[in-house]
């Protein structure tokens, strides 16, 4: 092989592992990316840069965890770190999953069935365009084909709280707003920022 | 003036300019552009190619407006086509559609008064979080003294509807929607006409 071409064959497979690396979640048999994929293809950023989590982000999923973990008594598993949902359509990354007991169990896959509540702490996806909440919503009806039943979205920027419920109009709270999580488990997020700790 | 210096300041004017046309709304003195106006920057597009409505988002305004006409008739008033309100002091927002209830003078000027009802078709502003701004826009229009803030995004199908003293809701095309007095919306009607 010409120097040249071997040198091209070894930039495509070096984009090919790194889009591998960058691929958040699998709809349709596509891929979705990380937000700001593009900049570690140009090779502008690390993917660490772009994949990690900001810390307002990391520590309100330590907060609603800890709110969540009394449910592990009564029936419920709870999973985080970009927990794997398969789903009808591909697979699904959910930050905090709550399941029922006997759903997910140690086997090295990811879950065939959506968790009964789901919490989502903003976008990590690139989204072309216009369509930001065309993700959210696609995403919604996914993890509600596979089980899910309720999904609180949490948005830091604009600081709102999206509430999915199964056959019900979608209400946007606010940060100051106490929203019920599952099983009578409440959260306000403007009570979580106020503490030092989580 | 050197030539290079003449060359620099004109293209900073041209620049200045374009960004002056291509300001869609003004909030806390800082202007908001249209989406994509960096491509009219570089040159990639014409300003008309950002600035304009889809068939669909005109379609959606132009049912809108017929809906709205006979409330004409009931002492409101209709207005359309980027309705700029003038909310303060560098507070300049555009309204796709504003139904107002006092009586507005006809002027140069932008209206200043709370329209009752405001009716927003997609995000036609360059931001970076459009959660944000549909958010903000909608509470500030609500504490200016508006009564409802209908949202219809085009994709996904979805209306968001901000109402003084309510959560925020997200209902679909296919739901019906009250808007003012005795009219209704149903989006996923509008759209099966021919």
């Amino acid at each position: 092989m010409p120097l040249q071409m071997a040198v091209a064959v070894k930039e495509d497979r070096k984009k090919e592992k790194l889009l591998r690396l960058l691929t958040y979640e699998v709809v349709d048999g596509r891929p979705i990316y990380y937000r700001g994929y593009r900049g570690v293809l140009e090779g502008k950023k690390q993917p660490e840069e772009v994949m990690g989590s900001s810390t307002p982000q990391a520590r309100l999923i330590v907060a609603i965890i800890k709110a969540l973990l009394p449910l592990e008594g009564k029936g419920y598993v709870i999973s985080t770190n970009e927990h794997g949902i398969k789903t009808t359509r591909g697979y699904r990354a959910v930050d905090i999953g709550v399941f029922r007991n006997g759903e997910v169990g140690w086997e090295d896959t990811y879950a065939s069935v959506g968790p009964t509540l789901a919490v989502e702490i903003d976008v990590k996806a690139e989204i072309e365009g216009n369509a930001f909440l065309e993700y959210v919503i696609r995403k919604v009806e996914d993890l509600f084909s596979a089980g899910t039943q309720r999904i609180v979205w949490i948005f830091t920027r604009p600081r709102k709280v999206m509430l999915f419920e199964r056959e019900k109009k979608t209400i946007i709270y606010d940060w100051k707003d106490e929203i019920e999580l599952l099983e009578g488990i409440k959260l306000r997020l403007s009570d979580i920022l106020k503490r030092p700790y989580g | 003036m050197p030539l290079q210096m003449d060359v620099t300041v004109k293209e900073d004017r041209k620049k200045e300019k374009l960004l002056r046309l291509l300001t869609y709304e003004v909030v806390d003195g800082r202007p908001i552009y249209y989406r994509g106006y960096r491509d009219v920057l570089e040159g990639k597009k014409q300003p008309e190619e950002v600035m304009g409505s889809s068939v669909l988002q005109w379609s959606v305004l132009k049912s809108l407006v017929k809906l709205l006409l006979p409330l004409e008739g009931k002492g409101y008033i209709l207005a359309f086509g980027e309705v700029g309100l003038h909310l303060g002091k560098g507070r300049n927002r555009s309204l796709d559609l504003a139904v107002f209830v006092s009586k507005v003078d006809l002027s140069e000027k932008y209206a200043d008064t709370p329209p009752v009802l405001v009716v927003e078709i997609d995000v036609k502003a360059e931001v970076d979080d459009k959660l944000e701004y549909i958010t903000g826009k909608s509470e500030e229009l609500l504490t200016f003294g508006t009564k409802k803030v209908v949202w219809i995004l085009t994709r996904p199908r979805k209306v968001l509807m901000f109402e003084k003293g309510k959560r925020p809701i997200i209902y679909d095309w296919e739901d019906e929607i009250h808007l003012l007095e005795d009219v209704k919306l149903r989006l996923s009607d509008i759209v099966k006409r021919p």
